[in-house]
């Protein structure tokens, strides 16, 4: 109200009073919660990582035939001894550069080797042909739907494991990391992409009777509307509310059953938001689920199933800055993902169609509820807080 | 205009200013170089007398009430841009209080000055000017001492909150003269000369008038009381109004404007200015944990913690109209996501408030198991049952506690982390058995170590270095147990209502009980409180409508409280 104009201001002071005549309530803020107990059973959890998981053993083991060719190796390995010794003196430089990030990452009709990996005839990326993985064995040695291909056992000695996607990827710099160094960079931009909350999900388990062992749980992995709530050490923090998408899409339900404290889904397809290059989901066919619920409640396992060429290579097909900045050779990769596809097989070509591939899966207890604001699970090993304790 | 123009005008500008704060005086003395010219001003003789009763009493705006003032004549709109120097608080005391004596440095006037420059540029612009201007200037580019007039008349009654006398407008009337020549734009005469009055004592400071050898304050003055008192903020029209035909000074038409004031929404703004003040809660705005051991705890918390109580006294206290000792037990309260994430709750508003009720039996009852309380009242590392438990004392139940000794070794109480003593009362016995120490513990740590669930951003926790916390305590004599036992301790103490209505008494008036305000009042207020339910309205009504609240303090050694007079006050 401005007593100085009265006229024009006035009028906050007139639709006060008349809601005061009217009875109405004048704060604003005193908006009830809904606050439904949420169902017996029912927790909730905060997606706070899916990361592709890539073994790092030994060099000479994981990559006995050496590391995949980089975009210039791979231009250079097209050239004669002479001439490949002609454009790497210094003065040839430019038109290195010219020839390598321009010519040989684009053809006569503009197509761009990341974007249109399948216009260019490349030979296949080199792969990773060491026997240990992180994964899971999805076929159970069931060659029925699958192609033929090698196997690997994890770090921990399971056998049998299927994960072709590592086969293609493990050994590219950007996947493995520098000789001796730290992993890739890979897989620190898929864990940013988690923290930031620039990816955000939310699992609900539903009727959890014995954390230790039950037959029969609800698993549903959905993507949140919300940000995931970041502490002041910059990390994501449990304890937050969330809602879940009402996007049928992005919603996947399954069922599974607890042992011995692990929780194992049955396979499911899954499909969350996830700004990704070229697409802007992760979709993993054939899912499971195998999750650790620790003391504090979080969940710490693992997500295996199947994907598509372009869809496990989604982040490495955005544009040609790949090939040139980050010197992955798209388009052999590209050709050795669907070489080494392992799963889906097509009954009439006979080939394969996705490749089996394992995420790391991290999630911390939290609130959720419906996309309409209804709770529906609340958070696991909340502390009881009563007076007489 | 040109630039230079522009500096020349507001050199003018400060040289007004100056002779305003140094020279002039209630009588106000035309400029030499005017002093040929007729005044051809219309004198207000409501004004005239107004300003001309002696000063008894100063009371510096705070930053809260003079944006609300600013917002509030001019529209909310207007940007007050600037740094506001501090009130000092008295020790123990209230804000409100230090500010019946709080001076202002020349760094703090210029801020001021520089505000209130922004304020009127603002409100003279072409997008506002029609609004405010009750006529137009014959030339834009010249001088128009009516329209002037007319403009300050009116403007004035609101900056200084009674009419002006018939000096004062000619004063502010001849600034805007002096500024239009060189400046050559009648509106930018006019910003300088609005300038000039935002930046007066009688503007930054609600001066208190009475007559000569009265016991009351003038109308003018009480309207100023209630209002900032109500609504912490300048008197609407309605109230000048009221104060323009003596209303306030008779029971009956005094009673009618508080209760007016009472039923208003605005009487949300003065609980929380009081609270505020009460409860210091404008220290969590600086509250700051250790985020390597509370990564929880960050800005977007901090920024929500003295929100969620006021919210929660404004829905207890005004909304339900529920007893004050319900302050202390009281389950619902008010929630953002952010703060959800510390009481680990949910909450379903992803942007915004809203309103959670804590189970019955939840320790996290009344204010004592609010985040902004516990958090406030602890270390960056760690919870403080001492400093939880003085808060109570001396905030809660206006008792103050004895500074520590100089000599005090604190190692070992500071060694959180202990493995032989893990939790925080066995590190306070130890601390204890130095009887230096014990008599001041024994007055706070049984007040502060119920809360030793609350952790230092009070989040709950039942272990601290993985021992069971013992959250047994003693109030007035009787044992309790938790959080929610204290506050039910309270609940049902005579001390936390005395103190609020001495407090209020004393934000009321700007004056404690050690400097005049009178004992007997406050002992009958607690008593009208207790006899009326401890109803907030109720104690608001009470002190508004009482004889001491508009009452003249009596200076002493000035029969007639003269501070101000013609010889005393400057513009």
């Amino acid at each position: 109200m401005t007593f100085a104009a009265l006229p024009r201001r006035a009028l906050p002071l007139l639709a006060a009073a008349a809601a005061l005549v009217g009875g109405v309530g004048w704060m604003a803020f005193a908006k009830d919660s809904p606050r439904q107990p949420a169902p017996d059973g029912s927790y909730g959890f905060l997606v706070t990582g899916v990361v592709p998981a890539i073994y790092k053993g030994t060099e000479k083991g994981d990559c006995p035939d050496g590391r995949a060719h980089s975009t210039l190796e791979a231009y250079l390995a097209t050239q004669t001894p002479a001439e490949r010794i002609r454009l790497q003196k210094p003065e040839n430089a430019l038109e290195l550069e010219k020839k390598y990030k321009v010519d040989f990452v684009t053809d006569d009709l503009g197509h761009d080797i990341c974007r249109q990996p399948e216009a260019f005839d490349r030979a296949p990326a080199r792969i990773a042909g060491g026997r240990t993985s992180f994964g899971m064995d999805l076929d159970g040695g069931d060659s029925a739907n699958t192609c033929a291909h090698g196997e690997f056992q994890s770090p921990t000695g399971e056998t049998g494991v299927d994960n072709q996607f590592y086969r293609v990827v493990g050994c590219t710099n950007w996947w493995r990391g520098a000789v001796g160094g730290p992993p890739g960079e890979a897989g620190e931009g898929w864990r940013m992409r988690w923290a930031t909350g620039d990816s955000r999900a939310v699992v609900v388990l539903r009727g959890v009777d014995d954390w230790r062992n039950d037959d029969h749980v609800e698993f549903v992995l959905a993507t949140s509307k919300d940000p995931a709530p970041v502490g002041a050490d910059g990390k994501v923090i449990a304890g937050g509310s969330l809602r879940m998408t009402d996007n049928p899409r992005w919603r996947n339900s399954g069922t599974g059953r607890i042992r011995d404290g692990v929780l194992v889904t049955n396979p499911m397809e899954v499909a969350i938001y996830m700004r990704m290059g070229t697409d802007s989901e992760i979709r993993i066919r054939h899912a499971r689920f195998r999750l650790k619920i620790l003391p504090n409640g979080e969940l710490d396992g693992m997500v295996a199933g199947y994907q598509k060429p372009r869809e496990a290579l989604a982040k490495m097909l955005a544009g040609s800055v790949i090939s040139t900045d980050i010197q992955l050779e798209c388009a052999a990769l590209y050709k050795a993902a669907h070489v080494y596809a392992d799963g889906d097989r097509d009954p009439q070509t006979g080939k394969c169609t996705t490749l089996s591939t394992a995420f790391e899966f991290f999630a911390k207890p939290a609130y959720v509820f419906e996309h309409d604001g209804t709770l529906i699970a609340t958070r696991q090993s909340r502390t009881v807080r009563t007076a007489s304790q | 205009m040109t630039p230079m123009g522009w500096r020349v005008a507001s050199r003018g500008l400060a040289g007004a200013i100056l002779i305003g704060l140094l020279g002039c005086t209630t009588t106000q003395q035309t400029p030499a170089s005017q002093a040929a010219k007729p005044p051809a001003l219309a004198s207000t003789a409501a004004g005239d007398a107004a300003a001309s009763r002696p000063v008894v009493g100063l009371r510096r705006l705070t930053e809260s009430q003079y944006r609300n003032t600013i917002a509030d004549i001019f529209g909310d709109d207007i940007q007050v841009r600037g740094r506001f120097e501090q009130i000092q608080r008295p020790d123990q005391g209230l804000v409100a209080v230090g500010a019946s004596g709080s001076a202002i440095s020349a760094a703090g006037f210029e801020q001021y000055e520089q505000m209130g420059r922004g304020v009127a540029a603002q409100v003279l612009d072409p997008a506002h000017r029609t609004l405010f201007l009750p006529c137009a200037p014959r030339d834009p580019a010249r001088a128009d001492a009516d329209c002037a007039r007319a403009f300050f008349q009116k403007i004035g009654r609101y900056v200084f909150r009674r009419p002006l006398s018939a000096n004062e407008l000619t004063f502010y009337v001849q600034v805007a003269e002096r500024a239009t020549e060189p400046t050559g734009d009648f509106h930018t005469g006019l910003s300088l000369g609005l300038s000039a009055m935002l930046s007066s004592p009688r503007f930054l400071y609600r001066m208190e008038r009475a007559e000569a050898g009265a016991r009351e304050l003038d109308a003018w003055s009480k309207a100023s009381r209630l209002s900032y008192l109500l609504w912490n903020t300048t008197p609407d029209e309605a109230l000048l109004d009221a104060s323009g035909r003596g209303d306030l000074d008779t029971p009956q038409g005094l009673a009618r404007e508080v209760d007016r004031l009472l039923a208003s929404p605005r009487l949300e703004n003065g609980l929380r200015a009081f609270f505020t003040d009460f409860m210091l809660l404008d220290r969590t705005q600086s509250v700051a944990k250790d985020p390597v051991v509370y990564p929880r705890f960050d800005q977007l918390v901090v920024k929500d913690l003295s929100e969620q109580t006021l919210r929660t006294l404004a829905d207890l206290l005004l909304v339900q109209e529920r007893p004050y000792p319900e302050v202390f037990t009281a389950q619902r309260t008010f929630l953002t996501r952010r703060l959800g994430v510390i009481y680990d709750v949910p909450v379903s508003s992803p942007t915004g408030w809203e309103a959670y009720e804590f189970d019955a039996g939840d320790d996290r009852a009344g204010l004592l198991g609010q985040a902004g309380f516990l958090a406030l009242y602890s270390h960056e590392g760690r919870s403080s049952p001492t400093l939880r438990g003085k808060a109570i004392r001396e905030v809660l139940l206006c008792q103050p506690v004895p500074p520590p000794p100089g000599n005090v070794d604190f190692s070992g109480f500071n060694d959180s982390g202990s493995v032989v003593l893990k939790t925080a009362r066995e590190r306070l016995n130890r601390h204890n058995t130095d009887p230096v120490c014990a008599g001041c513990h024994r007055i706070t740590d049984p007040l502060g170590l119920p809360l030793e669930r609350f952790d230092s951003t009070g989040a709950f926790r039942n272990n601290e270095n993985g021992a069971k916390i013992d959250v047994s305590g003693t109030y007035e004599g009787q044992a309790l147990e938790g959080a929610s036992g204290m506050g039910l301790r309270l609940s049902k103490s005579r001390s936390p209502t005395d103190c609020v209505s001495r407090r209020l008494a004393e934000y009321a008036t700007g004056r404690e009980q050690e400097h005049g305000l009178p004992t007997a009042w406050v002992a009958a207020l607690q008593e009208r409180f207790a006899a009326d339910g401890f109803r907030y309205r109720a104690l608001l009504r009470d002190i508004a409508t009482s004889p001491e609240f508009g009452a003249a303090p009596a200076l002493p050694g000035l029969k007639t409280a003269a501070m101000g007079t013609s010889q005393g006050v400057r513009q």
